[in-house]
């Protein structure tokens, strides 16, 4: 069945601590949606998310393509979690892994800076180094926050640079066919973390040991290992 | 003849570095160790040879001249003569005879006069603080001398090149797997116990990596000795 939907999930949830009724429901479709936002924020956690690919167009990065040689780019998206690698190419579709998309090395900013004010280092002709640097601008808006820019060396014109990234956490609006980016066994996890929540407001607790038992062990891991972090300041046990 | 890009490629792999996301060295660094390399072994092998056909003119009535500095076709740095050089006058096709400076001064001893009315036969060199070298020939020019040059140049330095992705590492296949082995080793030595561990190396290759350059540079210079070398037979007219 693969990666259960919202509507799936909303059953399975119910239907674990009997609750799946339409009529005197325990939990409204608002309380059941929190609770499984929550169970999904802590396998996404655990799993990481996908990996989302972007060209390296205005929407990405301006200026696109690259028209100064400074190798300085600002950054437009604002759902970036972590940047796992960024590429060069002529190519205003290209991606990172395309055969015509260099893959650049990812240096500190600092060695760009340095590279930027020393000579005699040798010359390319394409981009061989970049650095990403998470930069606050003036006020804290949303427009403003969550901003990564792009530092490359050398900095040649006319260059586009496609990104592989991690976006942040994006809970689900509810909608029945909508689907958390988490693997098959993570969108049951979420299920039965959901339900572990709901279930003693219920005063139904008793059901807790046994969710428990189904959680993947992957995110019981996971899970312990947060758990011990936040009781104890030895997060490495 | 391998260019820096497919030299740094098989360094890369050699020293299990072949990933641009967690690279214990960038591509500067490799090129740098490479360059380096490349000097140190062309020092240890046979430079190789130019024949230029009107390298330089030597002005009317002049006794003095310097050799040319501007790179030559093909190569990237400035010139550097690594100690053999002939001279041909294109006027009568004669080459010149190579005497000390000593020599030359005693000719001149007493000579007051300033014009010439011959073509030149013998000259010295010496070099100055500016890495010129300088000549000076015996008898002074009348008319102006266009000259061949035959030469033997020291090796580039690959970092002079414009992009040095596409440099050429002027070396054969032997001397080209010497430099990688030898560009690999320096970098091997630059890790700590962390590095080799990460990349699956152990340090005692450093020492097995250099023997094999060694061993290959030694083929490279025969080489290149064979090549020159016309036998062991009679001179036939």
């Amino acid at each position: 069945m693969g990666v259960l939907t919202y509507d799936e999930s909303d059953d399975l949830i119910l239907d674990t601590i009997q609750a799946n009724v339409t009529t005197n429901p325990p939990f409204t479709a608002a309380q059941v949606l929190r609770a499984y936002n929550e169970a999904y924020n802590d396998v996404w956690e655990a799993e990481g998310g996908g990996i989302t690919q972007v060209t390296g167009l205005g929407t990405t990065w301006t200026p696109s393509p690259t028209f100064a040689t400074d190798g300085k780019l600002v950054g437009v998206l604002r759902d970036i979690n972590e940047i796992i690698s960024v590429g060069a190419t002529l190519s205003s579709i290209g991606l990172v892994g395309d055969a015509t998309t260099i893959d650049l090395t990812r240096v500190e900013r600092g060695r760009i800076q340095w590279l930027r004010d020393n000579t005699g280092l040798g010359t390319y002709a394409v981009p061989k180094l970049y650095s990403v640097t998470r930069i606050r601008a003036s006020s804290d808006v949303a427009a403003n926050v969550g901003r990564y820019d792009l530092d490359v060396w050398p900095g040649v014109g006319l260059y586009y640079f496609p990104m592989d990234y991690v976006r942040q956490f994006v809970p689900l609006a509810g909608n029945a066919t909508d689907v958390p980016d988490v693997t098959d066994i993570g969108s049951r996890d979420i299920c039965w973390l959901a339900a572990m929540n709901l279930a003693p407001l219920q005063n139904r607790e008793q059901f807790v040991p046994g969710l428990l038992m189904r959680i993947s062990e992957k995110t019981r891991l996971s899970l312990e290992r947060k758990r011990t972090s936040l009781l104890s300041p030895k997060v490495d046990v | 003849m391998p260019t820096l890009a497919t030299i740094r490629g098989r360094v890369a792999i050699k020293i299990n570095d072949a990933d641009a996301k967690h690279a214990s060295f960038d591509p500067l660094r490799l090129d740098h160790a490479i360059a380096d390399a490349h000097i140190a072994l062309s020092a240890m092998i046979p430079p190789p040879h130019l024949y230029v056909t009107n390298a330089f003119t030597m002005a009317a009535n002049s006794d003095t001249f310097t050799l040319p500095t501007a790179a030559n076709a093909g190569y990237v740095s400035f010139t550097q003569y690594a100690g053999e050089v002939k001279i041909r006058l294109v006027s009568d096709g004669r080459w010149l005879r190579k005497v000390s400076r000593s020599e030359i001064d005693a000719l001149y001893d007493g000579v007051t006069q300033t014009t010439g009315a011959g073509r030149p036969r013998r000259f010295a060199l010496w070099q100055e603080m500016d890495d010129d070298v300088q000549g000076r020939v015996h008898p002074r020019c009348g008319p102006a001398e266009t000259c061949d040059l035959y030469v033997a140049l020291t090796a580039d330095d690959i970092r002079d090149a414009a992009d040095l992705d596409a440099a050429n590492v002027r070396f054969g296949r032997y001397g080209s797997t010497a430099l990688v082995y030898h560009a690999a080793a320096l970098l091997v030595g630059e890790m700590d116990d962390e590095s080799l561990k990460l990349r699956r190396l152990n340090s005692g290759v450093v020492n097995l990596w250099i023997q094999q350059a060694q061993s290959l540079l030694q083929h490279e210079s025969f080489r290149k000795t064979a090549v020159e070398s016309r036998g062991p037979g009679r001179f036939v007219t």
